[in-house]
């Protein structure tokens, strides 16, 4: 399955997707949905104002089943729209340490420790802050594998 | 008009979506509602140390809160408060949360405490470009640490509407960045000397070992520096 552009039709598939028109509803909130729509799979990044230091922020990433290919090629549509809007660089979060391993398993990646358990000090929140070059080129590695 | 610029000595952020992490790593600071479905999935506050206590004795005549912006989320110029944390000796860089100012200690309300009125809470506007961005009127919090608070100037950071149902938000650096760092900028009168410049910088407790290195030293035959305190700039 490929991916395409959000178009006003999957605004009501989209919003059933995300769970909030506020994900959905907003100018900075850029949309790419799976070829069978937002039902199937939708990602969402964020196009923070420019500036010097500014980065695309990955947001929201829902895939109907476990298809990882899915899930990359909606990562990598994300990123190519975010080139193609100037960015060179995009930033994500991610909360779950299995994810994170998951991720690092397929990519190379640098994530930074930005939120620790107060009481251990173990690190529970990265950021990851990619290249967008590398991270399309190595997205497509992922989803040609 | 002497000035002085003060960095900030602690800072992290509080995140209202997971309430019980600590930020205080973080190499920036920022107020900020995001929704990415369902809820939202950004929700931030800031704090932010500043240690004033030199100017013990001097005349505040202004002050403003400078940060570097570098990231704006939504189409930025909405609202913001600063407000006067109030446990500005209690909260733990590497400890506090929404919910916990340090390990085991709750905050009297979750989110920080704060206090609007002594002094009264500053609204500003957030700005549309990324870069220097001076917030004013910060010459009462600067006075109020020097009478009242050991000299600690702690700022509280929040949206001014934290339910806009739009993206908001700006994100600045912090002490971890390494530069670029968040500051006060405090205009001054000093009665006690002819030589504002003369004002003692010995006394310090802090670790800047985190910080990056002074500029050497000037030439031969210049003046020496008085300081090697790099948290601090002084400026006749």
């Amino acid at each position: 399955m490929s991916t395409r552009r959000y178009t006003a039709a999957d605004r009501s598939a989209a919003i059933d997707q995300l769970g909030d028109r506020r994900a959905v509803d907003q100018a900075a909130h850029r949309l790419h949905v799976a070829e069978g729509g937002p039902a199937a799979g939708v990602a969402l990044w964020v196009e923070p104002l420019p500036g010097r230091d500014s980065e695309a922020l990955l947001g929201t990433v829902k895939v109907a089943v476990e298809d990882r290919r899915l899930f990359y090629q909606l990562v990598a549509a994300c990123a190519q729209d975010a080139l193609d809007r100037g960015f060179e660089r995009a930033r994500f979060t991610v909360r779950d340490r299995r994810l994170l391993l998951r991720i690092q398993r397929d990519f190379i990646i640098e994530p930074q420790a930005i939120g620790r358990d107060p009481e251990t000090g173990e690190a529970v929140e990265w950021e990851v802050s990619v290249d967008l070059q590398d991270a399309l080129e190595q997205l497509e590695g992922a989803i040609g594998a | 008009m002497p000035e002085l610029t003060v960095y900030a000595t602690t800072d992290c952020y509080l995140s209202g979506v997971s309430k019980d992490t600590n930020y205080g790593a973080g190499p920036y600071a920022l107020s900020r509602i995001l929704y990415g479905g369902g809820t939202k999935v950004a929700w931030e506050r800031s704090l932010g140390n500043f240690d004033v206590s030199e100017l013990a004795g001097a005349t505040i005549t202004a002050a403003k809160l400078v940060r570097r912006v570098w990231s704006i989320t939504g189409p930025g110029g909405h609202q913001a408060f600063v407000s006067r944390c109030t446990r500005p000796a209690d909260w733990v860089e590497n400890q506090a949360t929404w919910n916990q100012y340090k390990s085991g200690s709750n905050w009297t309300t979750a989110g920080g405490d704060f206090d609007d009125t002594t002094p009264g809470k500053i609204t500003y506007t957030e700005p549309t470009a990324t870069g220097d961005h001076e917030i004013a009127g910060l010459g009462p919090y600067v006075e109020d640490a020097l009478a009242n608070r050991n000299g600690i100037v702690s700022l509280h950071l929040r949206l001014a509407d934290e339910d806009p149902d739009v993206d908001q938000g700006a994100a600045w650096r912090t002490k971890e960045y390494g530069s670029d760092v968040w500051r006060l900028v405090i205009d001054y009168d000093d009665p006690l000397s002819p030589d504002p410049g003369r004002r003692s910088f010995a006394r310090t407790t802090r670790d800047r070992s985190a910080w990056p290195a002074r500029p050497a030293a000037p030439a031969s035959g210049a003046r020496p520096a008085r300081s090697t305190r790099p948290s601090m700039r002084r400026r006749r």
